[in-house]
């Protein structure tokens, strides 16, 4: 059992026991007439239970030892991060920056660093990319894509 | 039966529909030859797209992903090792091993006539199965309904390839995270923090495209994912008359067994191949050729994997009861639509049932015709590198979910649950439970609630009504199932072991 795996089970727990405080301050009813907050109460306790057995499952099993395997894996996990927050931060400039420039940083920044090709590679992909995206969703399919300054 | 599907025939062939099957087809088994991307992340990623078409054509286009997806994911099993689909494992035994002796024509021809024989019967058997079943169904009430989605519940955690008890915990995160936005029966806000976002609940398009679009393509760029494609001499893709002989009495036991475990609530179309070739190799007078290249390896599963799509239909279009997650997307296809699938699909869209269904028809005809002439094509696609698809891929699902609401929060659920779809993936924690329980939670709900209105408050009704008895009954089979099991296995076990006399 990994130390992740035990942060996981502790994350969803802890998520369950957030769910019951919040599931309890909305009406419960009475079993002949359920009101908004029996489903979500009782659904928030099953899951709670359950992710407190896993918790324990974990607590109990022996915590493995790192392996080399791992560090290729925290290497992966960085490309992972990577990418993750990139998307973020496209998610949030896509608006004041308009689609054409956040798209075309995006692909660019994921075709140079995260799988890295050569900059005229990266760079020209990511070109063809806006354009074809522009032509597909904002021509054809008629999409409403935030545009930036200049229109793009 | 024959005028309905004389009917469905006639909607099916309409210019527009025709245009949606083979649009869906075409990217089934375009994904399905592509590792990295699944039918669930493909069907979630176009379920935008899916918003100015017509319920029929949407349905059709849906369908056509998961059954083309299905053809396509044998491709990569037999030149590459590497199954295009979970659903192409077993392929991958005996496939590669005939690319490998020279005959990956055979092998490709054989799974693709394989699967185009299985699809076609059983969507004869979801002709003849789906309206008596539909028909009973009508009789259902609350009490019925929630039993039967706690059967589906069960089989899903009971068939979890991990832990069971980390796919309950995900199947009850999945029907609590369902209960998020306004209530169904008296529309109070639940859980919504005075978000406007919430207040419509977590929308499924941002929820599914992010745990098993973006959850799928940043596990892959964990692991770097790489194929090396086997440059095999593709000749010969019409069967011979021995590989017809040896694949006949295969091809129909796959599509039996594919049709009637497809039927089966949580177990998709990846189970029956295992079964049909664990079926093979049983029935066969020489097992030990199994995995060395035989051609029954590949056309058992292969017409095990399509017949089970058709078979997964019926609770969906009878019961409106997704038994899988590919089903829940589907079902999803059809709530955007307006359209809810169940007892009175038939009645109230003959057209959408029966176009759908004849639709499958013209779509495993167009699949024959796509894949034999076009596995050239396929093979050249394959050595398209991965680093170039992800992008592409994040960069869809990102202007999918954009698009449908123009509202940026959306896309940011999408991205907390690619997170979440991710680190599911690592931890051993099956996303499938969670997305079928938040697909069926709000008609569970409503089912366990109208039930205690009608009793009283009393859960006896659930065993006081004979059908929901019998349907709770089964749940519970289900799930003390694996613990009656293992006393079992002990005991005969320990009478093997005990010595004679």
């Amino acid at each position: 059992m990994t130390l992740a795996q035990r942060v996981a089970a502790a994350a969803l727990t802890a998520f369950g026991v957030a769910g019951i405080v919040g599931a309890a301050g909305l009406p419960f009813g009475t079993l002949t007439v359920p009101a908004a907050g029996f489903f979500p109460l009782c659904t928030a306790a099953g899951f709670t239970v359950v992710a407190a057995a896993v918790l324990v499952r974990t607590l109990r099993a022996p915590l493995a030892h790192e392996t080399p395997d791992d560090a290729t894996s925290r290497r992966g996990l960085v490309r992972a991060g990577v990418t993750l927050a990139a998307l973020l931060a496209y998610t949030f400039v896509l608006e004041p920056a308009g689609f054409g420039l956040a798209t075309f940083a995006l692909i660019a920044f994921l075709l140079r660093v995260v799988e890295p090709r050569p900059w005229p590679v990266a760079l020209g992909g990511a070109a063809a990319t806006v354009i074809a995206t522009h032509v597909v969703f904002r021509v054809w399919l008629g999409v409403r894509l935030p545009a930036g300054p200049g229109g793009f | 039966m024959l005028e309905s599907l004389a009917f469905g025939l006639q909607v099916a062939v309409q210019p527009a529909n025709v245009l949606a099957c083979f649009v869906g087809v075409f990217v089934g088994t375009l994904i399905g030859v592509l590792p990295g991307i699944g039918p669930v992340a493909t069907m979630s990623l176009l379920l935008p797209v899916t918003f100015a078409m017509s319920p029929t054509a949407a349905i059709i286009m849906m369908a056509g992903i998961y059954y083309g997806a299905m053809y396509g994911g044998s491709t990569t099993s037999i030149l590459v090792n590497i199954p295009g689909e979970a659903a192409s494992v077993v392929t991958c035994l005996d496939g590669y091993r005939m690319a490998r002796q020279g005959r990956a024509g055979a092998a490709l021809g054989m799974a693709a006539f394989g699967s185009f024989i299985a699809g076609t019967l059983s969507v004869l058997g979801l002709m003849l199965l789906a309206p008596p079943l539909a028909r009973m169904a009508l009789e259902f009430g609350p009490p019925e309904i929630f039993a039967l989605l706690l059967i589906g519940f069960t089989m899903v955690t009971w068939l979890a390839s991990g832990s069971r008890l980390k796919a309950l915990a995900m199947a009850l995160l999945g029907l609590f995270l369902g209960t998020i936005g306004l209530d169904p029966i008296t529309a109070t806000p639940r859980l919504t923090f005075g978000s406007l976002t919430l207040s419509d609940g977590i929308g499924l398009v941002p929820m599914i495209m992010g745990l098993f679009g973006v959850g799928e393509v940043l596990g892959n760029i964990e692991r770097g994912l790489r194929q090396e494609v086997l440059r095999p001499e593709i000749r010969g893709l019409w069967p011979t008359r021995q590989d017809w002989k040896d694949s006949a009495a295969p091809i129909a036991r796959g599509s039996l067994l594919g049709f009637l475990l497809g039927i089966l609530p949580g177990v998709g179309a990846i189970i029956p191949t295992f079964v049909s070739y664990a079926l093979e190799k049983r029935v066969s007078r020489r097992p030990e050729r199994f995995g060395s290249g035989v051609i029954e390896g590949v056309a058992a599963p292969e017409a095990a994997n399509n017949a089970a799509t058709a078979g997964a239909m019926i609770p969906l279009l009878t019961l409106g009861i997704a038994p899988n997650v590919v089903m829940a997307v589907l079902l999803g296809a059809f709530l955007i639509q307006g359209v809810q699938p169940g007892p009175l699909l038939m009645r109230e869209h003959p057209d959408v049932f029966w176009g759908v269904v004849a639709s499958m028809y013209v779509g495993n005809a167009m699949l024959l015709v796509l894949n034999v002439p076009l596995i050239g094509l396929w093979v050249q696609l394959l050595r398209v590198p991965y680093a170039f698809l992800f992008p592409l891929i994040l960069l869809f699902s990102v202007i999918g979910v954009y698009g449908v609401s123009s509202n940026i929060w959306d896309v940011v659920i999408m991205l907390v649950f690619g997170a979440l779809g991710y680190a599911m993936r690592k931890l051993g924690y099956e996303p499938a439970p969670l997305v079928l329980a938040f697909v069926l939670g709000k008609l569970a709900e409503e089912s366990v609630r109208q039930s205690l209105l009608m009793s009283r408050g009393s859960f006896a009704i659930l065993v006081e009504r004979p059908i929901a008895a019998v349907l709770l009954a089964v749940a519970v089979l289900i799930m003390i199932a694996p613990a009656l099991a293992r006393p079992l296995r002990a005991a005969l076990a320990s009478t093997r072991s005990a010595p004679a006399g």
